[in-house]
């Protein structure tokens, strides 16, 4: 009975432990105008690599999407964001971040919407 | 005629069945699209170019830079080789360095959709004097020649056109002439990201000379594969039309080379 008390007390230590280290990011989702081959997000990654502490960029090239992960304490802001993809030389056509403590902010068309909601 | 008709068919052929997938960068050709602002790409197209009056090889670095997502200077530093046959020329052969060139590119208009880019940039190239007089265009002529030209492209997922036009002066007016260039290029692979692909290329290039009045059209056909940041690039280049002098005619141009973005 002791036994399975402490693996239960373990697990759920464990448990608290993941989602204390999925809360650590912002998850960002951007849409990008413009990139009509493979080559083209090369200039895209190549402005998002620059940001320290990145993670996990990956871009879809048939829907011109690009996410990645960042961390929340930096606080990278959604126009941040359109700076880099203009500086790669797109547009940026929407944008969202859920950010680790359940905002969501989004940015679309070069104009911000300015709505931001609890998950 | 009897060519052009097949090269249609190819090409209609070759569209049809490509009509999902997208294309990278010309091989003898320019396009629009640019690569994102501070990188620099540095490139090697070597030209063994076949002549009645004897073969040459123009064996260039070129150095890229984009200072913003919207401009590129570079310069283009050449090796040329020469081997004139003794019939036509006593220049004999050897190897020499050809004429250097400085270009730059701006990108003035762009409209951006899903997927979808139409873009156009006004280019300049400066021929510079640095290559012995050998008289051979655009490798080693020891003139200056000067180009100002537009390029203009529509890349989408399923197809991309390039299209360049524009003059090239000289200063005595023997290499004067108006260039019209039209590429298509077409993948072979699935567009998938990071870059892993392997193209054909189909390009055309007219140039009308107004002193003579001469004109060429020349066709390339070319090869490419492209995977991370390095790209090589092999093609084929023919004269479909050549009515010029004779010192101005080509029989075909083999060209190998390949890039790199840093």
């Amino acid at each position: 009975m002791k036994s399975i008390l402490t693996t239960c007390i373990l697990v759920l230590f464990s448990v608290a432990n993941i989602n204390a280290q999925e809360k650590t990011n912002d998850q960002f989702t951007v849409e990008i105008n413009g990139m009509g081959c493979p080559y083209c997000a090369s200039g895209v990654e190549d402005q998002f690599s620059k940001l320290d502490h990145i993670s996990d960029i990956k871009i879809d090239i048939k829907t011109g999407t690009l996410t990645f992960d960042f961390p929340t304490t930096e606080n990278l802001a959604l126009e941040d964001v359109k700076k880099r993809v203009k500086a790669a030389g797109y547009t940026l056509s929407f944008a969202k971040v859920e950010r680790a403590n359940g905002t969501v902010e989004t940015l679309e068309k070069e104009k911000t919407k300015g709505k931001s909601r609890k998950k | 005629m009897k060519n052009s008709c097949w090269l249609f068919a190819i090409l209609f052929m070759v569209f049809s069945i490509n009509q999902n997938f997208a294309q990278g960068p010309p091989i003898t050709g320019d396009s629009p699209i640019m690569i994102g602002g501070g990188r620099i790409l540095l490139r090697n197209i070597t030209e063994i170019r076949s002549t009645d009056r004897g073969t040459f090889v123009w064996a260039p670095l070129m150095v890229h830079y984009l200072p913003t997502s919207n401009s590129v200077v570079a310069v283009h530093l050449p090796l040329v080789h020469y081997n004139f046959d003794s019939e036509f020329s006593d220049l004999g052969n050897g190897t020499s360095f050809g004429d250097l060139q400085i270009m730059g590119k701006y990108q003035f208009y762009r409209k951006d959709g899903m997927g979808k880019t139409l873009r156009m940039v006004v280019k300049t190239l400066q021929n510079l004097p640095t290559g012995k007089e050998l008289g051979i265009e655009g490798m080693s002529t020891g003139h200056y020649e000067s180009y100002l030209g537009t390029v203009l492209g529509y890349e989408t997922l399923e197809y991309g056109i390039s299209t360049e036009f524009g003059y090239n002066f000289s200063p005595n007016g023997s290499n004067d002439n108006l260039k019209l260039e039209l590429g298509f290029g077409l993948p072979l692979l699935e567009p998938t990201y990071p870059v892993n692909q392997l193209n054909l290329y189909f390009e055309y290039e007219n140039q009308f000379y107004t002193e003579n009045s001469g004109y060429r059209l020349l066709f390339a056909q070319g090869i490419q594969y492209a995977v991370d940041q390095l790209t090589l690039d092999a093609a084929v280049q023919i004269s479909l039309v050549q009515d010029l002098l004779p010192e101005q005619k080509r029989n075909y141009s083999i060209f190998i080379g390949g890039r790199y973005v840093f």
